[in-house]
């Protein structure tokens, strides 16, 4: 069983690796070739990488920062981080998995005419820069968090 | 552990440094001819891959330590300006590299910010003191990106002529 403190951890990582894997996929739906190889292993590590990051968070969430951390930030100088970051950090982080799992499920399922059919690529660039955007802005979010934590 | 970070985070800054330095070495001495042949473009890629391992061992050993200082009761250090100037630079980078890829920036400019980046975040990281604030950090990184470019267009146009 993992202690708290591992759990904060393997929450962090599992995100962060997640954020660069969507990013591979971004960078390989950019180019005018990609691998399909790199694009099916990306977007799958991503999709699960957030599901784990997703339930690491949600137990440190109820077991510690509700009940321990966000009284401290509250009361300290920094009340703003949970009450934007937070907030925005936690509902913002539930569009990562699920459009996540659809741009992995268009590329296992359209990935050898990605090339060809242009709308498709275009729209599943165009998801997964969105999976890209709202991971920085939790990133930076889950910073901001930390930071206020005195 | 913090022994393991900051020797992480050096490999990966050296790596990210070399490579970006040697790829705009080798990019000047292939434009001489005027064409990039089929080897040199596979030593450009090489160049390019060592890049990307040089950055994600620098990101995650950077987030290794924003973890450390958090579990460790460090957490004032996470809102010290240097660190939000090297963080902001390293998104530029990142996002230069994707507006690179996708063509939508100009390969001269996208060289300028990709260099100054990486140095950027070399002297930053290794700035103990650093007496400046986060906008005169940003300021300082703009304006060098600017001599940046000019000065790699300038030595291309000069060697391209000899």
């Amino acid at each position: 069983m993992l202690t708290l403190t591992q759990t904060l951890i393997l929450h962090v990582l599992t995100g962060l690796i997640g954020v660069m894997a969507s990013y591979t996929v971004l960078m390989n739906l950019l180019g005018k070739r990609f691998s399909l190889k790199l694009l099916k292993i990306s977007s799958v590590a991503a999709a699960v990488l957030y599901v784990i990051s997703w339930l690491t968070g949600g137990y440190y969430y109820v077991i510690r920062y509700g009940v321990e951390v966000k009284p401290v930030i509250k009361a300290g100088d920094y009340p703003w981080a949970h009450s934007f970051f937070t907030e925005a950090k936690e509902h913002l982080f539930l569009f990562m998995p699920v459009v996540a799992i659809i741009v992995a499920a268009v590329v296992f399922l359209y990935g050898d005419t990605l090339n060809t059919t242009r709308s498709v690529k275009r729209t599943t660039t165009l998801l997964a820069f969105l999976v890209v955007l709202i991971g920085t802005f939790v990133t930076v979010s889950g910073i901001i968090i930390s930071g206020s934590v005195r | 552990m913090y022994t393991f970070l900051i020797i992480s985070h050096l490999v990966g800054t050296v790596i990210g440094v070399g490579a970006a330095t040697f790829a705009e070495v080798f990019i000047i001495r292939d434009l001489r001819d005027g064409v990039i042949d089929p080897v040199e473009g596979d030593h450009l890629r090489m160049m390019y891959l060592a890049m990307r391992i040089g950055l994600v061992i620098t990101f995650l050993s950077g987030f290794g330590f924003l973890l450390y200082y958090r579990l460790n009761g460090l957490e004032e250090l996470l809102y010290q300006p240097k660190l939000w100037a090297k963080m902001t630079i390293i998104v530029a980078l990142i996002v230069n590299a994707a507006l690179l890829q996708s063509g939508k920036m100009n390969f001269k400019l996208g060289a300028g910010i990709s260099l100054t980046s990486w140095y950027a975040a070399l002297v930053i990281g290794s700035w103990r003191e650093m007496p400046y604030g986060y906008i005169e950090i940003i300021t300082g990184y703009v304006l060098l990106v600017i001599v940046a470019t000019f000065l790699l267009e300038l030595i291309k146009a000069h060697i391209i002529k000899h």
